[in-house]
């Protein structure tokens, strides 16, 4: 299946741009103009100007003629572009990737739409977004690039969302322009007597291939929603910067601050959509004559809140002294940090937050940042050494009451589900699953009590592994992770850095996983919490019955059960005693065996089975076996523990092994004494003393010490 | 009414209850109680009122600090923030924990220059983020001017907030609440009402050192590694490094065997008399 792609069409948008920096153009006929062959031309004209009568490609002169009060501008093709750029780079909250479509649209990466409530709901908050940063957007959201940007332009909805297998018929009606990249192929067609899209494709292959050729076909093809272009992702521009050259040098404070406020509004987008935050920020100002001027602007706490630096900046610029004109502002983030979100602020209202937010700015400018902070106290001996400044974050107050989401396209989520064992009753036992999106979280959920651990790492889309750890005493399953694979993670921009520890079945051995960057949750989870689902089991009997019955306790799970052999199935239940063993091929699904005692399980362990459970299980058992069995892991039941690998036994030492120089140096090792102490005691060299406690430490089996010492008082070697 | 005066058990479960209803975070604070008796019954309101400015004027080691940051503690027990502006950079942080202090609500301010000190309370004061805010101007030679104290009164007042204005015995301020501070030898202090709106002007109380800073001063020798600590037993059976035969009989050697003092070659007088060898 071809991935989704969206297509934000921003009509006029050079136009749109310079109103929004100078509102006063806002209803004015206004015409933004280019120079080719020595002439000014009309590159974009706004809907004032449109209306009488002018149009792209005619001369200023000739507009001129038409509307004598038309305002006129410049139009720099690449600073559009670079507008444009820092637009999209805002929607990477709603999408992973982009591609610009200079110079008025952009598509998006629709994948991630899951998470924000489906497809409509993506389109919605795309259309927010660009409102909130002061555009008109038409958007149109389908599974191929050609029909998204045709819907999105010349659709007549403004939001439109067309199925995987509709593009076709979405666009039939739209008219033959919409095939822009081909302007000879549609003044052709326009001869034919075609005027819509559908026309098109309903001609036959044959036909067009002999009138228009190769290129005919192939517009033909894209009107029938076979565009196979792919979204080619953008590549980010390492540096945030934003540059606004004034219309006119800004003598005073209030025209600097209103550009400021734009500039600083698109930086907080880009940031955001970037995930990151300002830690310090260089304000430059141009002056006509002079020069530029360097003001930086250290935040008290990493921030993305375009009023905030505002304020700061005012607070800023009021106590600097410029002594010429400002023609060009332009604002760089020298350092950002990972955007944390608003975490542990304190206030009493959600005012408070931005007064303390404010006051800690201020401060942080005025007096420097080292000048305040939080003292955090050291181990230390020393009464000056014992406390060392740092950073200020207050916890949170009341953090269930916490008003505004953390604006985050991608959050982790917990849940829990459980599972009565079937085969003991009495000790009914309870799984916890997390799945989880940090290190944080997934050392949050393993502290919880989480059974298992899911994590994926690597970028979006990429397989992952799962850390499982188990509860032995709580636990029907033993689950070993084997191959964890997480098919098709959402994509999405996700925090890096956090560890977690996982502990797996086999003892002594921890994983210790450093994910770089963590993607998105299964795409199978249900988001309350319930069971992922499998696609279709294949089920071995012979028994009519039991047959039934398994499919009964199945069918309650939306699970498919099948019975031909040879059926493509994502787990095989074997049923041991009525069937012989199914034949298990290479990419054969792997075979969960119902057994009816520990004989049976040996037996199907043998001959391939991936995980053996007891025929009197429930159907919860049954299905979360199954899920397990499906996902790469062996699923063995509580009470088989003999058909788990023993571990491994340490070597046995007795009195006997030692000779009598090592009880004597184990003797001087329970004391404490060091190596060189006991050579000095015993009248050895250091060396020698040293040969004689690793001897002991081997005989022992120990890797420390104080390990050999406990072990060998245990063994009443030594009295302590 | 009636069986809750005859039945003890439920007056206890209700002295439980306003217990834990004291006990919990406030969501409205009036005033920030320093928890001393003495104190509290001196002040007019029975506490710091906030939305003044409470000077506490007297001679450095004289308790202001240790009053005000006991005060802190109970907004940080209703969960506010405090910030502590500190002008002689003397605050010692590891002191404030046994006061009820949290660090990690306390905000600690130190401004490169003096005349910064009040430009800085006034703008904690004034964001309202903080139940209480101190400004130390001990030591730093500065006196508020009438318009700076005029400054901070208003923002107190109209942020609700508290300011400690800890002045030095020479340089008071203008505190709406003024109280004088006298250390009163080892014993502890004197607390007097010099200013204030409410009335009680001129009523003192002696607050024992003792009671304002919990294992305070008289119990510095005592615990397990404190001064009047037994020293620690010396088992003559451990085998301790053998002194060599040398250092019995020359005393402690240097590096090769050197002995400092002895081995090497005395100045020689020709210098200090000034006489060229």
């Amino acid at each position: 299946m071809s991935p989704r792609v969206a297509y934000v069409h921003l009509p006029r948008f050079p136009v749109q741009r310079r109103v929004l920096e100078e509102p006063t153009l806002a209803g004015q006929p206004l015409a933004l103009v280019h120079e080719a062959k020595g002439a000014l031309r009309v590159s974009f004209a706004s809907g004032a100007a449109q209306r009488e009568g002018i149009r792209a490609g005619m001369t200023l002169t000739a507009a001129r003629a038409l509307l004598p009060a038309l305002r006129d501008g410049l139009h720099d093709a690449s600073a559009e572009a670079g507008a444009l750029s820092s637009l999209a780079e805002g929607f990477l909250r709603l999408s992973p990737a982009f591609m610009l479509s200079a110079p008025d649209g952009l598509w998006l990466d629709a994948s991630a739409a899951s998470l924000f409530g489906g497809e409509v709901g993506l389109l919605e908050k795309v259309d927010a977004q660009a409102r909130a940063a002061g555009y008109r957007a038409r958007v149109a959201l389908a599974s191929d690039l050609f029909t998204a940007r045709a819907l999105a332009r010349f659709g007549a909805a403004p939001r439109s969302c067309v199925g995987p297998g509709d593009s076709g018929s979405a666009l039939a009606a739209l008219p033959l322009q919409a095939l822009e990249d081909t302007p000879d192929v549609v003044a052709s067609l326009r001869a034919l007597g075609l005027s819509t899209l559908g026309e098109l494709a309903a001609l036959a292959p044959t036909q067009v291939i002999s009138r228009l050729g190769a290129q005919g076909l192939r517009a033909q093809r894209l009107v029938r929603g076979q565009d196979e272009a792919r979204l080619l992702p953008a590549v980010l521009p390492e540096v945030v910067e934003e540059v606004r050259t004034l219309e006119a040098p800004a003598e005073s404070l209030e025209p600097l601050l209103f550009a400021l406020k734009s500039s600083l509004d698109r930086l907080s987008a880009r940031l955001r959509g970037r995930q990151r935050a300002a830690v310090r920020l260089t304000l430059t100002l141009v002056l006509e004559p002079a020069g530029p001027v360097s003001i930086p602007l250290a935040l008290a706490r990493p921030t993305t809140e375009p009023k905030l630096l505002l304020d700061l900046v005012r607070h800023r610029l009021e106590s600097v002294r410029l002594d010429a004109p400002v023609a060009t502002v332009v604002l760089t983030v020298d350092e950002s940090s990972e955007d944390r979100g608003q975490q542990g602020v304190l206030g009493d209202a959600p005012a408070g937050d931005a007064a303390l937010e404010t006051v800690l700015a201020r401060l942080a400018t005025a007096l420097g940042p080292a000048a305040l902070g939080s003292p955090v106290l050291a181990d230390d001996h020393r009464p000056e050494a014992a406390h060392a400044p740092g950073p200020f974050r207050p916890p949170c107050r009341e953090p269930g009451r916490r008003g505004a989401p953390l604006p985050r396209p991608l959050r982790f989520r917990t849940g829990s589900w459980s599972v009565r064992s079937g085969s003991s009753p009495a000790r009914a036992s309870r799984w916890r699953w997390s799945w989880t999106r940090s290190g944080l979280s997934a050392r949050r959920a393993c502290s919880g009590g989480a059974e298992w651990c899911w994590r994926s790492l690597g970028r979006s889309g990429s397989a992952g592994t799962g850390g499982a750890s188990r509860r032995s005493s709580a636990t029907t399953t033993a689950c070993t992770s084997r191959d964890w694979g997480l098919p098709g993670c959402t994509g999405g921009r996700v925090r890096a850095g956090s560890t977690c520890t996982a502990s797996s079945t086999e003892p002594g051995r921890a994983e210790r996983l450093r994910p770089e960057r963590l993607a998105g949750m299964h795409p199978s989870m249900s988001p309350d919490g319930s069971l992922p689902r499998l696609g279709r089991v294949l089920l071995v009997s012979s028994d009519p019955l039991v047959r039934a019955g398994i499919a009964g306790l199945l069918a309650g799970s939306g699970t498919m059960v099948t019975v031909e052999p040879g059926a493509p199935a994502d787990a095989v239940v074997w049923d041991t005693p009525s069937a012989p063993p199914p034949s298990l091929g290479p990419g054969a699904p792997p075979v969960l065996a119902l057994v009816q005692g520990e004989q049976d399980a040996r037996m199907a362990l043998s001959r391939g089975a991936a995980g053996v459970v007891l025929r009197s299980a429930d159907a919860a058992t049954l299905q979360a076996a199954l899920l397990a069995v499906a996902r790469g892991l062996v699923v063995i039941e509580h009470g088989f523990g003999s058909l788990l690998p023993a571990p491994e036994a340490r070597p046995a030492a007795t009195a006997e092994a030692f000779t009598p120089r090592e009880r004597e140096v184990l003797a001087l090792l329970a004391r404490g004494l060091s190596n060189r102490d006991i050579a000095e005691a015993l009248g050895i060299s250091a060396h020698t003393a040293k040969f004689h406690v690793n001897s002991i430490l081997q005989k022992l089996g120990v890797e420390r010490r104080t390990e050999a010492v406990v072990r060998a008082a245990r063994m009443g070697l030594v009295t302590l | 009414m009636e069986t809750a005066r005859t039945d003890p058990a439920v007056l206890e479960r209700l002295r439980e209850r306003i217990r834990t209803l004291q006990a919990a975070p406030r969501a409205l604070l009036s005033m920030l109680r320093t928890g001393l008796p003495p104190v509290d019954g001196l002040l007019p309101g029975g506490g710091f009122p906030l939305g003044q400015v409470v000077e506490l004027w007297g001679e450095p080691a004289s308790g202001r600090a240790r009053l005000a940051f006991r005060a802190i503690a109970e907004a940080h027990r209703a969960l506010r923030l405090a910030a502590w502006v500190d002008g002689p950079g003397t605050l010692y942080p590891p002191a404030l924990p046994p006061l009820g202090i949290r660090l990690e609500q306390l905000l600690v301010v130190r401004p490169p220059e003096p005349r910064q000190l009040a430009w800085s309370a006034l703008q904690l004061l004034r964001s309202g983020a903080f139940a209480a805010v101190g400004l130390d101007l001990s030591r730093t030679g500065l006196r508020l001017s009438p318009p700076e104290s005029r400054r901070l009164v208003e923002a107190a007042t109209r942020s609700g907030g508290l300011l400690f204005l800890l002045t030095p015995a020479e340089a008071p301020a203008d505190g709406t609440l003024r109280l004088r501070l006298l250390a009163t030898g080892p014993r502890g202090m004197r607390l007097e009402v010099v200013r204030s709106r409410q009335g009680g002007t001129s009523r003192a109380v002696e607050v024992p050192w003792q009671m304002l800073t919990p294992g305070g001063p008289s119990d510095v020798g005592a615990g397990p590694r404190g001064l009047d600590a037994p020293p620690l037993p010396v088992d003559p059976a451990l085998p301790f490094r053998r002194a060599r035969a040398c250092t019995v009989r020359d005393g402690p050697i240097g590096i090769q065997g050197q002995r400092p003092g002895r081995d090497l070659p005395l100045p020689s007088f020709a210098q200090a008399l000034g006489v060229a060898p």
